[in-house]
């Protein structure tokens, strides 16, 4: 793929996901004040939808455009990383003054801090074999590989990464994450 | 009476009454009559020692019950309680949260004296129960369901006979499946649904012979998260308009950090599991109540009913619960008891506590209520409605870790509720309940605001003082932060 400008290859995806988000969750968030009912309800789903492409599913577009925008692989993770670590940040922010900084750090490991972004490394891991046999196609280019080694470890990386974090509708993990969390604070 | 007036019959009206036998008619008519205002009372209650049946739902909130006016679920027996005995429409709790709740209502104590501030903070065995009262006094007693409070495994509860709980999940218990742990013995529990294994665990121990009275604690893991009703009740309400408030929506529950406290399920969906489970608990307090009519022991019983705290179905744009708001706050409590309340179907209005349970159970068996419980018996209002209630009371929340939810400490007044939050992480706020009861308009920084929110504030600090308040930020085991609020 022909190598775009650092503004269009890394910088655009990140914004327009992470845009995305804040954009819908600002509106989500306008719309319970809405009197009007239909209105109230035509935002919230719309919004809604929009919050749940990206947060789940960025990393398929960001990633998508980046390596299309002729992005390294690095800079594809960068991509991918990007929106749901400032995504994280954003839901941590929410716990300043309220715990230790320990526990605060402590929250890092939490699935919903840590498993957003292994979830966008999995959208990654996917977006990435349809971008490779595209790619293939487009230009003929059989030097391409649809698992090569760096996206078949990533995609089995994160498949297992989340696997862990939602066994038994994420339970499992949860209550682990609670008697460490209480071996350390309590 | 009546077999006293048909003995008397053949005597009135087989010969003519001379003036002694008309004397002796009306003194025998007389202590008939006198008999029959006092024989209800002595033949359905003993006014010492009646058995107590405490049954505790999880989350249930106070208007999720058809007589205290929801849109659709139907709660029959629920009802029944309440149409025989007195409704308690401004019960609140002083955590709401479950194992301080329920730590609450067994102490009669705040979380931060019995020390269960969160879901993480152990329960400290030496904290006295009103179970280990009443045994002392002479009562068979049986904690069974819902124990939910850490520590290594179920402890030793002093002045308990019989045992039942789970341990599962954090303690949380699950809905099908779900091992119990019977007087230290560990049971798989294939196939059974925990509401009604544990009312067949609760019905067990009311048909025990016995010379003694008893008290059941049936503290049930439903309608927590899960909301799974069983398998004959699941889509009772599927096709149900839900009438959720207006400012809630389907994805109230995923959205708004709402993850952190384990909805991962659209709000309409998880709402209509939580009206079915309420309904199943319905159909298992019938059980109980069915077994008491045929024992003949129902008048002589004292029935209480309560939900450990209140639960957001959108208001606010919230789900959950923990915050001070009325949603959160405010729970079921009905109390049958025909021996005492001679008024049965009463609307109470006085403000009731969770930390009212205990003392009032004391007082109700006979038994002196310790000085270390907080709350107040709530027998002067089950025998008259002219009773006063109190005029103020403390609300207090400790952070839970992972819950982005800061500390928060709130008085509320028939009137008002003024609230604060740790380190000032929220706005103060300040709400006029009587002008607006959805607590929409946060007055605080209003002229009327700044001038109530100073009394408030008094009355606040003066509530603090006088229960002994600390502030928690770890549970027990770490430094107090007393100040956290002056901040």
């Amino acid at each position: 793929m022909k190598k775009q400008s650092r503004l269009r290859r890394i910088i655009f995806p990140i914004v327009l996901v992470t845009a995305v988000y804040f954009v819908s969750i600002s509106l989500y968030d306008f719309s319970r004040h809405i009197e009007n009912q239909a209105l109230h309800l035509t935002i919230s789903h719309a919004s809604a939808a929009f919050i749940f492409i990206a947060v789940w599913l960025g990393a398929l577009f960001g990633n998508t455009i980046a390596f299309f925008r002729g992005a390294s692989f690095g800079e594809r993770v960068l991509v991918c990383l990007v929106p749901p670590l400032v995504r994280s940040a954003y839901i941590l922010s929410s716990f300043i003054g309220i715990y230790s900084a320990g526990e605060f750090f402590f929250l890092f490991l939490h699935h919903i801090i840590i498993g957003i972004p292994m979830f966008a490394l999995l959208c990654m891991g996917f977006s990435e074999i349809w971008c490779r046999i595209i790619a293939r196609r487009k230009t003929g280019d059989r030097s391409i590989k649809v698992f090569a080694l760096s996206n078949t470890m990533l995609l089995l990386f994160s498949c297992a990464a989340v696997t862990f974090m939602l066994w038994n509708l994420g339970h499992t993990y949860y209550y682990l994450y609670m008697d460490l969390y209480s071996k350390l604070f309590l | 009476m009546e077999q006293i007036v048909s003995e008397l019959k053949p005597a009135v009206f087989e010969r003519r009454l001379c003036r002694r036998d008309a004397l002796k008619t009306i003194g025998a008519a007389a202590v008939a009559l006198l008999g029959g205002s006092i024989l209800p009372n002595r033949l359905s209650a003993d006014p010492v020692q009646p058995n107590i049946i405490f049954i505790l739902a999880d989350d249930h909130r106070w208007d999720a019950l058809s007589c205290t006016g929801h849109p659709f679920i139907r709660t029959p027996h629920l009802d029944r309680i309440a149409n025989e005995g007195v409704l308690f429409e401004n019960a609140f709790v002083t955590t709401s949260l479950c194992s301080p709740s329920r730590a609450s209502f067994l102490t009669g104590q705040y979380a931060h004296k019995h020390g269960v501030v969160t879901n993480h903070t152990p329960w400290d065995n030496r904290n006295k129960t009103f179970l280990e009262l009443l045994k002392t006094a002479g009562y068979e007693t049986a904690f069974i369901g819902k124990w939910h409070m850490p520590g290594k495994g179920l402890p030793k509860l002093r002045g308990v006979d019989h045992f039942i709980s789970f341990t599962k999940e954090g303690g949380q218990g699950v809905y099908y499946d779900c091992p119990l742990v019977i007087d230290g013995l560990e049971s798989e529990r294939k196939g059974k649904y925990i509401t009604e294994d544990l009312t067949d665990f609760a019905i067990e121990f009311i048909e025990k012979k016995r010379n003694s009275p008893f008290c059941l604690y049936l503290s049930h893991k439903a309608v927590h998260f899960g909301f799974r009703p069983p398998k004959h009740l699941k889509h009772i309400y599927d096709k149900v308009d839900l009438k959720l408030p207006p400012e809630s929506d389907t994805w109230n529950t995923v959205t708004r950090n709402h993850w952190f406290v384990g909805a991962m399920a659209p709000m309409n969906f998880l709402y209509r599991g939580y009206c079915a489970t309420v309904v199943s608990i319905d159909e298992q307090v019938g059980r109980i109540l069915a077994k008491l009519d045929d024992m003949n022991i129902i008048n002589n019983t004292v029935i209480i009913y309560a939900g450990d705290n209140g639960h957001f179905w959108g208001e606010h744009g919230l789900y959950d619960k923990r915050l001070a708001y009325e949603e959160s706050i405010r729970i079921p409590l009905l109390i049958r008891y025909p021996g005492l309340n001679t008024d049965p179907g009463r609307s109470a209005s006085q403000m009731v506590l969770n930390i009212d349970l205990a003392p009032t159970i004391l007082d109700l068996a006979g038994v002196k209520v310790p000085a270390q419980m907080q709350g107040q018996s709530l027998k002067p209002i089950l025998q008259s409605s002219q009773v006063d209630g109190r005029k103020s009371w403390l609300y207090e929340h400790f952070p839970v870790f992972p819950i982005p939810i800061p500390g928060i400490a709130a008085v509320r007044t028939n009137h008002y509720k003024y609230i604060e939050y740790q380190n000032n992480v929220r706005a103060k706020e300040l709400f006029d309940l009587e002008s607006d009861p959805k607590e929409k308009n946060n007055i605080f920084d209003t002229m009327e605001g700044k001038n109530r929110s100073r009394d408030l504030k008094k009355e606040l600090e003066r509530l603090k003082k006088e229960t002994g308040y600390q502030f928690y930020t770890r549970g027990r085991s770490l430094a107090v932060e007393s100040n956290a609020f002056n901040k």
